[in-house]
């Protein structure tokens, strides 16, 4: 933890105070705390109050070989391949203001360490909402949502935040301010440098400021809390619903494993190999309505044991507990491991089933949610008897079988290691490239980004 | 000039039939939709990656610059050769390889037109909703270069958003596959800086697409005004009170008379501005949000309110606003189109600006524009034998460019840089926001082979990023 | 006297290079290039005529493989008169190269002299009756003469006819004639289908109008598309000095192509001070049969036919007539006929008059997108309103082995008329 700093990184540290002010700089054994990452232990933790100062800290950063974390709200730091070295981490907690909101453009200009529920919160107030809802919004920052390009289960109605982010204000890793996009819906100005930073997770820039797409909250809204015996019919009646004209705003599944309190919460149980499919719907009230009898007529007709349609409070907290779900299994063991397969829409059921498989097969129980529009599943499980490695690579054939890809997010740090995080691909090189190309002495986020590319 | 070696090499990879280079071949692909031309040494028609790659090997060894094209329908300068070089036509590659509905997925070769595939999804019920008004010639490979938009954009979104997975031929020959057919793919999202990149970056070989199902039911109407203020004040108020139509553009007077000459569209010639609306959504919907319009119309001083009953007015509708730059061009063929972009709210501003500075420029602009995104395309007309005019018209349109950066917008929101707005990115971008751009373009074509001379403005121009500085002293 | 440079600037410079053209050109859709299509063509006519850069003589292939369909300016909203462009460019080039004895003496010989042209084509039936026809065919004779060898393999076989004379002779007086028209014969009817120009006066009569066949010549198009004005307007005036004599509603044919130009005759001879005025006297009584039909309201009394019907749209029906509607309002009227519409429906078939004869694989190409469309359909019966259409999509039918009977929109009519006959 305290080993001898070379002089040229001490020269950087001392830097700190200057530029951010003393009382916003930690060193020491306070650092150590709440911002350990992959288990390395900073040397400094500096927050600063603007872009100005970020840039000035990174510069400097840069010409001292010394390697940078972006922190926002915490909660990716252990995702992904593990850092190599975390000497600083720049935390962008002080730059949580709304910079400006023109409600009557939809638009609002924000600094990148506002988190995402204090944002809604204000936005609200102008009957305003930010469409972007992971699973842990109450503590992640938009900067942070940005960087880890992070998507919620609106994602299906609304886009994903790439296509709901219009500006970006970045720090280069070498030190240099860059605006990219703007305040329009439609930029073409150029190349498209937004789109690069978003998901680039903090190893190209760090993110300052960003002007976000807005929507006016919905009028209406309810959620459809539906039990199938047989997952078959679960994603059949899926498939009839993407095929339709309609547009809900969640499509979500989640298994008997994962899904027992959000079960308990709507006053029923799943047994075995049921599964829970919610359909939420919102937006113009008699939109809500259609949506309603329509999405009850469909899963009437696929044998749906059990239909119940929530509103307003009730509604609230069987969504709330289907979102803590995430939080729940990850924080149920220190070996819980989480993983996220992604395969055509219409192949699903198919990697559901092989996850029962595989679990069956191993004897470790796999809890299952996913975002059924997207293709996307989640994987949660936990195991002390070295099973992991062979468990994830049976998921990862499964995926691969089917024309996706798995890839471990969260896991044990012993494991996230060691083990091949990531899938094949063939643009891994171009991706060294622009890596090498904006960080040419790789300080930030070393180590974070995919294939183990750095 | 390239060496005759070199026409036989690539001869040998595609095959004469595929190899055009004589004078009226090259004649024939110097220019696009806009005024310049410039001759390219040789057109290569592509058929597959494989070739394309040998192709760009051989194009790297010997450092010749090379086009992508598709069917010059750009209205930026984007596809002309300024550097000459090799022109790689993929308008032969032109197969849709897979429609899946239940994956929402389209694979596609490059040189589908964009209505091709939309008349091959639509009887199952399904579009790839960005529409450019060049749809019908344009390819789909031309739209991921210029991240093409359209009506549908307002509710549906640009290019970029449907674009899943790219596979391209980069400057040296390799072979990468950005994106995936599947979502949330690890590492950088390398489709991001490609589409409009303007050909800049590589040449794309396959998309694999994103389609939805197509709405239920859609309404068009025609709103028409007195003050063409009340008409781009009827656009903000309408999106504030939360309605997304599917489209909403706007046309003022001058360019209506010029519509009606050429196309009968049923538009008034006497009125300041008309805002042709589409929404699209659940049919029962529908009924409310039309009469919520007319509602809002009414307040903002409309004169008179048509909405289509059938298919056939509906189309007819339509067809006018589609057919808007090729009537101007019937009576005045040179002209300037801007495609600079403001926040919606700062619509009825901008268009009093653009009257402004068509006042002070002495030019005549007619106007049409995305109103929904705020999108504008004023018009600026010219005779091309008078030296005055066009450098007034010129001057209009830096003006007017510059105006919409003054109002937080862009200075292109859908037609590219290419050559008509290089001198444009000065004026909306630091000198670090372009030395980023050029880090990217570094990263994918060290060597400038990609459509050398477009976007950036002279690099000497420019003062230094901090870096550099750095790196200096 | 101006050049043709300066006639044809102002339109030349209509062209702004949008591209939509591209959307309508059948030649760009085989072939990807760009001087294939309305824009590229023009582009290069402006650079050899305007900016000098080319010669006119540089410029064969697009000027001459064109189809002139006009498919094009049906997109393009400055209306670039594209097929007029290359039209006077063909004549252009004719004038700097010189014509074939060929074209002599088809145009200055055989097409102003219906009887002289019906022997000529005696003696293509005494090839064919003899058997030369296809000796030539078999030992490859005919490969010899390039695309026209080849193309010569879609002409069909010659019947044994009687020229104009045997169709006057159908020509009769009806009871109570609601109209009275000119039926303007053309050069294939004749010499090559004596049977539809029966069906021809059949339906006319059905429908109360009583017909006059007069000696008119070819109608001018063939030489006008060989870039021969001179001959063109030759034929014109001798088909208006004609028809001078008549007193007549119209002047009705069941070819597109031919209704076509008689209703340009008014632009042809427009610079004709003589004949300005009679050109254009002429050409407003020019009218295809369907809309003459449909116009006068047509005659429903039909039996059934239980066929599935598609429609190709000649493109002088369609682009450079404007008629779409009326073919397709007598073909719904029949009983029993389930009308199909196929994608494309007025995308040329690549016949263009003599077009296959120098570009046959060109035209080839063009027909087999058209087969496809065809076959998608479903249809039995393929219905058009041109001889060289039906002459091109019967060899397409067969190439491709569809089973699907093509027909002129007149045999249909005919047929359906004639069933009434017999259920009542």
């Amino acid at each position: 933890m305290n080993k001898t700093v070379p002089p040229e990184k001490q020269a950087f540290y001392q830097k700190l105070g200057k530029i951010a002010g003393a009382e916003n700089v930690l060193t020491g054994a306070k650092a150590t705390e709440s911002y350990m990452v992959d288990g390395l232990t900073p040397q400094a933790v500096v927050c600063p109050a603007s872009t100005k100062q970020v840039a000035s800290i990174i510069r400097e950063a840069n010409e001292s070989r010394v390697t940078i974390v972006p922190w926002g709200g915490g909660s990716k730091q252990p995702v992904g391949p593990c850092l190599e070295a975390a000497e600083t981490v720049l935390c962008l907690k002080n730059m949580n203001q709304i910079i400006e909101l023109d409600a009557s453009n939809f638009t609002v200009q924000v600094q990148a360490g506002i988190v995402n529920g204090e944002l809604q919160k204000q936005l609200a107030e102008k009957n305003l909402f930010f469409p972007v809802d992971p699973l842990y919004a109450e503590r992640s920052t938009i900067g942070g949502e940005i960087a880890a390009s992070a998507n919620g289960p609106r994602r299906i109605m609304y886009g994903l935040i790439r296509d709901l982010v219009l500006g970006i204000t970045a720090v280069t890793p070498t030190g240099d301010i860059t605006h990219t996009g703007g305040k329009t819906m439609k930029n073409v100005a150029g190349l498209d440098l937004c789109r690069m930073y978003i998901g680039s997770w903090g190893t190209l820039g760090v993110i300052t400021e960003a002007v976000l797409r807005l929507f006016p909250l919905p009028e209406a809204s309810t959620g459809l809390y539906i039990i199938f015996p047989d997952p078959e019919d679960a994603f059949r009646m899926v498939g009839q619903l993407l095929n339709s004209p309609l547009t809900p705003s969640a499509i979500e599944l989640v298994d008997a494993v994962a899904g027992v309190e959000v079960a308990e919460t709507i006053g029923s149980s799943l047994n075995n190999s049921e599964v829970l499919l919610i359909v939420n719907s919102e937006g113009v009230k008699d939109d809500v309505i259609r949506h309603q009898k329509e999405i009850k007529t469909l899963a009437e007709a696929n044998k749906a044991k059990t239909t119940i349609i929530l509103e307003g409070e009730k509604a609230s907290r069987a969504w709330a507990a289907y979102r803590g779900i995430h939080e729940a299994m990850l924080g149920a063991s220190p070996s819980a491991l989480q993983g996220k397969a992604s395969v055509p829409i219409s192949k699903l059921g198919d990697m559901g089933q092989q996850v029962k498989q595989i679990s069956a097969r191993q004897g470790v129980a796999i809890g299952v949610t996913a975002h059924c529009g997207n293709g996307i599943l989640y994987t949660y499980l936990s195991d002390e008897s070295g099973k992991l490695v062979r468990i994830a690579d049976e998921l990862k054939q499964a995926a691969a079988s089917l024309g996706g890809f798995f890839l471990i997010e969260s896991a044990p740090l012993s494991f996230r290691k060691e083990a091949d995080m990531l899938p094949p691909r063939n643009d891994y090189q171009l991706m060294r490239r622009l890596k090498t190309e904006f960080d040419p002495n790789n300080i930030l986020n070393p180590g974070r980004l995919a294939g183990g590319l750095y | 000039m390239i060496a005759r070696s070199l026409i036989k090499d690539l001869t040998r990879i595609v095959g004469k039939e595929n190899i055009l280079a004589d004078l009226k071949d090259l004649i024939s692909y110097s220019y696009d939709a806009t005024m310049r031309q410039e001759l390219p040494d040789v057109i290569v028609f592509l058929h597959s990656t494989k070739e394309t790659s040998a192709i760009m090997k051989l194009a790297h060894r010997e450092k010749i610059p090379v086009v992508p094209r598709g069917a010059g329908t750009n209205l930026s300068g984007g596809t002309i050769p300024v550097k000459g070089g090799i022109v790689l036509e993929t308008s032969r590659m032109n197969r849709i390889l897979e429609i899946n509905t239940a994956n929402r997925r389209a694979v596609v070769e490059p040189g589908v037109v964009n209505l091709d595939l939309q008349n091959a999804l639509a009887p199952l019920g399904y579009f790839y909703p960005p529409d450019p008004a060049s749809q019908k010639s344009s390819t789909l490979g031309g739209n991921i270069g210029e991240n093409a938009g359209g009506p549908m954009c307002l509710r549906y979104g640009v290019t970029s958003k449907y674009v899943c997975g790219i596979e391209i031929v980069l400057a040296d020959g390799e072979v990468v596959n950005v994106g995936d057919y599947v979502e949330d793919f690890p590492g950088y999202d390398l489709r991001g800086p490609f589409i409009g990149s303007e050909g800049m970056l590589g040449v794309a070989t396959k998309l694999v697409l994103h389609i939805i199902p197509k709405p239920e039911a859609s309404q068009t109407m025609l709103a028409i005004f007195n003050h063409l203020e009340d008409s781009g004040q009827a656009v903000s108020d309408i999106i504030s009170a939360g309605i997304i139509p599917g489209a909403m553009e706007l046309l003022d007077q001058k360019m209506c008379q010029v519509i009606e000459q050429s196309v009968s569209a049923g538009y008034p010639t006497d009125a300041a501005g008309i805002l042709l609306i589409e929404v699209a959504g659940l049919a029962d919907t529908l009924e409310k949000q039309v009469r919520e319009i007319s509602q809002i119309c009414q307040k903002d001083k409309v004169r008179e309110l048509r909405i289509a009953q059938t298919n056939a007015e509906r189309d007819a509708l339509w067809k006018g606003r589609r057919g808007a730059f090729g009537s101007v061009a019937r009576i005045c063929p040179p002209y300037i189109v801007c495609d600079g972009t403001v926040p919606r709210n700062k619509l009825p501003e901008a268009l009093h600006k653009v009257g402004e500075i068509a006042e002070k420029n002495k030019v005549l602009i007619v106007n049409v524009a995305h109103a929904g995104d705020g999108n504008l395309h004023p018009l600026i007309l010219f005779d091309v034998n008078n030296q005055e005019e066009r450098k007034a018209a010129k001057k209009a349109g830096q003006n007017i460019l510059d105006a919409c950066v003054a109002m937080g917008g862009t200075i292109s929101g859908e037609h590219g840089i290419g050559l008509e707005k290089i001198d444009a990115m000065r004026s909306m971008f630091d000198p670090a926001d372009i030395a980023a751009m050029r880090q990217v373009k570094h990263v994918f074509d060290p060597d400038d082979i990609f459509n050398p001379g477009k976007m950036f403005p002279p690099e000497k121009e420019a003062p230094l990023p901090a870096k550099e500085k750095a790196a200096q002293g | 006297m101006p050049t043709v440079a300066e006639e044809l600037e102002k339109t030349l410079q209509l062209c702004n290079k949008c591209g939509l053209c591209l959307a309508g050109c059948p030649i760009y859709k085989v072939t990807g290039i760009e001087w294939t299509n309305a824009r590229g063509r023009v582009a290069l006519l402006r650079s050899a005529l305007l900016d000098k850069r080319l010669a006119l003589a540089d410029l064969n292939d697009p000027i001459f493989n064109c189809l002139t369909c006009n498919g094009c300016t049906e997109h393009c909203p400055p209306a670039v008169p594209t097929g007029d462009i290359i039209f006077r460019a063909r004549q252009e080039l004719l004038r700097q190269k010189g014509g074939s004895w060929l074209q002599r003496l088809l145009f200055q010989k055989l097409l102003p002299n219906p009887e002289l042209l019906h022997r000529a084509s005696r003696l293509l039936r005494l090839a064919d009756v003899t058997g030369l026809h296809t000796l030539a065919r078999k030992t490859g004779l005919t490969r010899l003469a390039g695309d026209a060898g080849k193309a010569e393999a879609m002409v069909p076989r010659v019947p044994a006819s009687e020229g104009l004379e045997a169709i006057k002779r159908l020509v009769k007086k009806i009871d109570k004639p609601k109209y009275g028209v000119a039926y303007f014969v053309g050069c294939y009817a004749p010499n090559l289908a004596p049977e539809r120009a029966a069906a021809t006066i059949r339906v006319l009569n059905k429908n109360q109008v009583e017909v006059a066949v007069p000696d008119f010549a070819c109608c001018g198009l063939p030489a006008a598309g060989y870039g021969d004005m001179e001959s063109a307007r030759n034929l014109a005036k001798k088909n208006i000095e004609m028809a001078s004599k008549l007193k007549v509603d119209a002047i009705v044919t069941p070819c597109a192509s031919c209704s076509s130009f008689l209703k340009d005759y008014a632009k042809l001879l427009a610079g004709d001070p003589e004949w300005a005025e009679k050109a254009k006297e002429f050409a407003g009584k020019g009218k295809d049969i369907s809309e003459f039909l449909v116009g006068i309201g047509l005659n429903t009394e039909m039996g059934e036919l239980k066929r599935k019907v598609t429609f190709h749209d000649p493109c002088h029906l369609a682009h450079h007539q404007k008629i779409k509607d009326q073919p397709r309002t007598i073909l719904k009227s029949i009983p029993g006929v389930e009308f199909v519409e196929m994608g494309e429906a007025d995308m040329c078939c690549g016949a263009a008059g003599s077009y296959a004869f120098k570009n046959y694989d060109l035209s080839q190409k063009v027909l087999e997108r058209k087969m496809g469309n065809v076959a998608k359909t479903g249809a039995d019966t393929l219905v058009t309103s041109c001889p060289a259409c039906i002459m091109q999509l019967s060899c397409g039918v067969g190439q491709q082995k569809l089973p699907v009977s093509v027909l002129e929109i007149v045999e249909l009519l005919d047929e359906a008329y004639r069933n009434a006959k017999g259920t009542k």
